[in-house]
């Protein structure tokens, strides 16, 4: 079951008032969001404000969502209309340099984190990054070489389990148990420094 | 592999869309009521983001309080309409607090305002109908409305008739009745 589908369920839950299942759409298409919003708006604290401020408005208007397109792309239309308006009001157009808004949209991954770095960010957010990024490294060092190139395959590659499967010559359900270990593995290291992060646990 | 950790298995697959529709609606269920798998969706979702060199970014809290506070204030928006209603119709304290009365109280109480408003406007003329039964007292055809000459001949006969009216309110009173004049011409005044 792709993305779509599985997003279309979480859709559902939504309408039908579970309000969890729409954090679980905000934590998995936040950093994605603000990688385009990113792409309109340099300001990062303003882009975190238009993101918010475009997952409330798809909260909105979520009732009214039908399933004729995708909702990652129903939802950075919203995203687009968000920093286009903010950028309307502020009349500080701000945008970037590197490529038109149309190939944004096509193709929302971008080095955003670069240019974050490069251009203006806050401390606290730069710190936090650059801190879990280390952590997430040092993690990445200490799996053994099945686990570790599983991970990297599957998030990395955005490799299928099939196709890692094919890749490291092992069945899938074994490809399947080595991400989860991973992850777990992972997220263990990250766990003092997410927990130390105020106002931020979900 | 305890069914905690199947749980979290299952939600590692469900995140990379590795899952069937059955399964995929089972882990979504147990995952949006259960705070430390979403904790775990959250953090599963940081270890992507950060292998593949995105920002760390969370926004969860702020978005879910602003939808809480959200909510919170169209709930108290709908409690003060009902308020209003429940004062409207006179019933005061007893069960002015809709948040805490049970469903059939609130059901009751609005098929009561629907009853009224009903009757109400069965009941009362339209707004055109008023103004017609205005007009139609006003321009009343002169066939149908008392000629003076008439008016006169009816005052006449019963001022005839009044003396003969049977049960009057001054029946065996009036030879008690002396007009002033008579009073003052036989001394009665002091």
């Amino acid at each position: 079951m792709g993305d779509r589908e599985s997003d279309q369920l979480l859709v559902e839950r939504v309408k039908s008032g579970d309000k969890q299942a729409f954090g679980l759409l905000v934590v998995k298409y936040q950093s994605r969001l603000a990688r385009l919003v990113g792409r309109m708006v340099y300001d990062t604290s303003e882009i975190e404000d238009i993101v918010q401020d475009s997952f409330i408005r798809a909260y909105r208007a979520l009732p009214e969502f039908r399933n004729d397109s995708a909702f990652y792309s129903w939802l950075y239309r919203i995203g687009v209309n968000a920093a286009k308006s903010w950028l309307s009001t502020h009349g500080r157009r701000k945008a970037a340099a590197r490529s038109p808004l149309g190939s944004d949209e096509e193709n929302p991954e971008s080095d955003y984190l670069d240019r974050l770095i490069q251009d203006n960010v806050t401390p606290e957010n730069l710190l936090m990054s650059k801190q879990v990024g280390e952590a997430v490294n040092r993690a990445l060092e200490g799996l053994s070489e099945e686990i570790r190139m599983a991970i990297v395959l599957c998030e990395i590659d955005g490799l299928s389990y099939e196709e890692i499967a094919q890749a490291m010559d092992c069945p899938i359900g074994t490809v399947r148990s080595r991400i989860f270990r991973a992850r777990e593995a992972i997220s263990l290291k990250l766990k003092p420094l997410l927990d130390t992060a105020p106002n931020k646990r979900w | 592999m305890g069914e905690g950790e199947a749980m979290k298995a299952q939600v590692s697959a469900l995140m990379d869309g590795e899952l069937n529709e059955r399964e995929s609606m089972e882990t979504l269920r147990v995952l949006c009521g259960d705070a430390e798998l979403r904790r775990r969706w959250a953090d599963y979702h940081r270890i992507a983001a950060s292998l593949r060199g995105e920002p760390e970014l969370d926004l969860v809290a702020r978005v879910m309080t602003a939808i809480d506070a959200e909510s919170t204030r169209s709930y108290a928006a709908s409690h003060t309409i009902l308020d209003r209603l429940s004062r409207l119709l006179f019933l005061g304290r007893r069960c002015v607090d809709f948040g805490r009365a049970p469903a059939w109280a609130l059901a009751a109480s609005l098929a009561g305002v629907a009853v009224v408003i009903v009757w109400a406007m069965s009941s009362a003329p339209a707004p055109g109908e008023r103004l017609g039964v205005l007009q139609a007292r006003v321009e009343m055809p002169p066939a149908l409305a008392p000629s003076p000459s008439s008016r006169a001949s009816l005052q006449e006969y019963l001022l005839a008739h009044q003396a003969y009216a049977p049960g009057g309110a001054l029946t065996g009173g009036t030879r008690n009745i002396r007009s002033v004049h008579r009073v003052a011409a036989s001394g009665g005044g002091r």
